[in-house]
């Protein structure tokens, strides 16, 4: 039958032009940090700022090596993934909860809604001080903030995702006798996963935001504490580090989560 | 499940409320002989898919009866499958896996398989639907209908959207994979000429609410030759029908 339209496999020249296509991508993409670099060395050595204001690339190197050497650095950074990983699960897994609730049925829609949409538009930092009477200064407020962070754009993406998917395919569903959780499993969180997943990695930025505002209030461990830490005690090169960690771990948290949305919707 | 007789009795059928209310069928009573394929042919918005859906389970009527093999149907019911005008294949199932929903776990692997090579899609078992055409969708489709080993085979203009060549095609290979399982077929169409084709009977709808307008025989043995000059009175009465005149 002419209509076979087959998909070509994959002969090694593809796979070479490939390698060389992503090798382009990942060159293109370091040119703009590496031109920041540059820029960054001229103007914190020809005098346009003082050391304090901005010192130069290698002693911002040089105060991670210090962290390092003093054991101190990996303990601020294991502590902030702790935080934003357990924040994150616990607010996403809360967020899919009742996003699905909301998404699929109208009256828990109309019941939830309102009280939610109430909740979410409390400035992130008012629960602070009610967070710390609540559950004193260790880890419990600062994973709740996180969860909080992550929860809203998760709950609302899952919600939306699930109420608008396509009528025909519920229809498919019911033709063929799925209903209650088999629908649901089958096909409308399938049919919402391409939303889902980008609530997903939202979520994940905002619990970053949230880990440094946590931080930032009452800690005495972590990337935001040390932003806090070197500000008090005029460390700009530490302070320039925390940032560029915060940086690279917000970047590769969300490639983790994009790498496996690209396997899990490859059928997109 | 062998082929099932369809019952049609008093169905009346509206949308909306009040000033907003749509009759849609009327007074419609029809007896669908088991293992017959009877075509519904009708001018856009005459309700004829309304009534497919209605054997289907899928709505049900606002009066009257449907019932298939003497058994009143209410809700979804797994008597009957059902090919949709689309495709409506599950977009991240392979094709294999888009047949078994329409199998609800009845078949064992190798039958799928055997399923899918009765519609001429060996070695696409794996491939996922954005990879294969239109037409292999469709066939898809057929096969996930015909999957549950239903006793009725409802096709709501399933060929409508095909090229005018996969068209025919799809139309013998309807009346080979549903004559080799010997299920009842009720097809929607609006294509006289792919009425002629198929049907022993051909129930003319007529305009909305109006309920129906004609049953005409097609007392042509199979297979039918597209041309065949016994045909044309028919194609010409009903062709008058919906007001075009040769």
């Amino acid at each position: 039958m002419s209509e076979f339209r087959v998909e070509q496999q994959n002969t090694r020249q593809q796979r070479q032009a490939k390698v060389r296509k992503n090798l382009v991508r990942l060159a293109i993409g370091a040119l703009l940090p590496a031109l920041i670099l540059v820029i960054w060395q001229i103007l914190s050595t020809n005098g346009t700022f003082s050391a304090s204001q901005l010192p130069p690339p290698i002693e911002v190197l040089q105060a991670a090596q210090g962290l390092v050497e003093r054991g101190t650095l990996w303990q601020h950074l294991s502590i902030s993934i702790q935080r934003v990983f357990s924040g994150f699960a616990i607010g996403a897994v809360l967020g899919i909860a009742l996003g699905s609730a909301v998404g699929l049925s109208k009256t828990v829609s109309q019941l939830l809604l309102p009280t939610i949409g109430a909740v979410r538009a409390v400035p992130s930092l008012a629960w602070v001080p009610l967070l710390l009477i609540w559950m004193g200064i260790y880890e419990e407020p600062k994973i709740t903030l996180v969860a909080i962070g992550a929860f809203f754009p998760v709950f609302t993406t899952v919600a939306a995702g699930l109420a608008a998917v396509d009528r025909n395919l519920i229809e498919v569903g019911r033709t063929y006798g799925l209903k209650g959780v088999k629908l649901i499993t089958k096909v409308l969180l399938p049919a919402a996963s391409p939303v889902i997943f980008s609530g997903l990695r939202l979520g994940l930025a905002q619990a970053w935001l949230f880990l440094v505002a946590a931080e930032l209030i009452a800690s005495s461990m972590g990337l935001g504490f040390l932003l806090l830490d070197s500000q008090n005690t005029a460390r700009t090169d530490i302070l320039f580090m925390a940032i560029i960690l915060l940086a690279l771990l917000g970047k590769l948290s969300d490639v983790v989560i994009a790498t496996v949305e690209k396997r899990a919707l490859r059928w997109i | 499940m062998s082929p099932a007789s369809v019952t049609i009795t008093e169905v009346n059928k509206h949308f909306g409320k009040g000033v907003k209310r749509v009759d849609v069928l009327r007074d419609i009573n029809l007896n669908i002989h088991a293992g017959e394929v009877l075509v519904l042919l009708g001018p856009s918005g005459c309700g004829k898919s309304t009534l497919l859906r209605l054997i289907a389970g899928l709505d049900s009527p606002s009066e009257g009866q449907v019932a298939v093999d003497g058994q009143q149907v209410s809700g979804v019911d797994p008597r009957c499958g059902f090919v949709f005008q689309e495709p409506r294949l599950l977009p991240w199932l392979s094709l294999k896996d888009n047949v078994a929903i329409g199998a609800r776990g009845k078949r064992s692997e190798r039958e799928i398989h055997e399923l899918l090579a009765s519609v001429g899609l060996v070695g696409f078992e794996k491939h996922i639907p954005r990879q294969v055409s239109g037409g292999m969708a469709q066939r898809t489709a057929l096969a996930r209908g015909l999957a549950g080993h239903p006793g009725v085979l409802l096709l709501d203009e399933p060929f409508a959207a095909l090229d005018a060549l996969t068209r025919l095609l799809m139309q013998d290979l309807l009346l080979e994979v549903a004559g080799a399982t010997g299920a009842t077929v009720v097809l929607v169409t609006h294509d006289i000429d792919e009425a002629l084709h198929l049907a022993d009977r051909i129930v003319v709808l007529a305009e909305r609410g109006r309920g129906i307008d004609e049953i005409v025989k097609v007392n042509h043995p199979r297979p039918r030759d597209r041309s065949h000059p016994g045909l044309a009175p028919l194609r010409t009465e009903l062709l008058s029908k919906f007001g075009i005149h040769p």
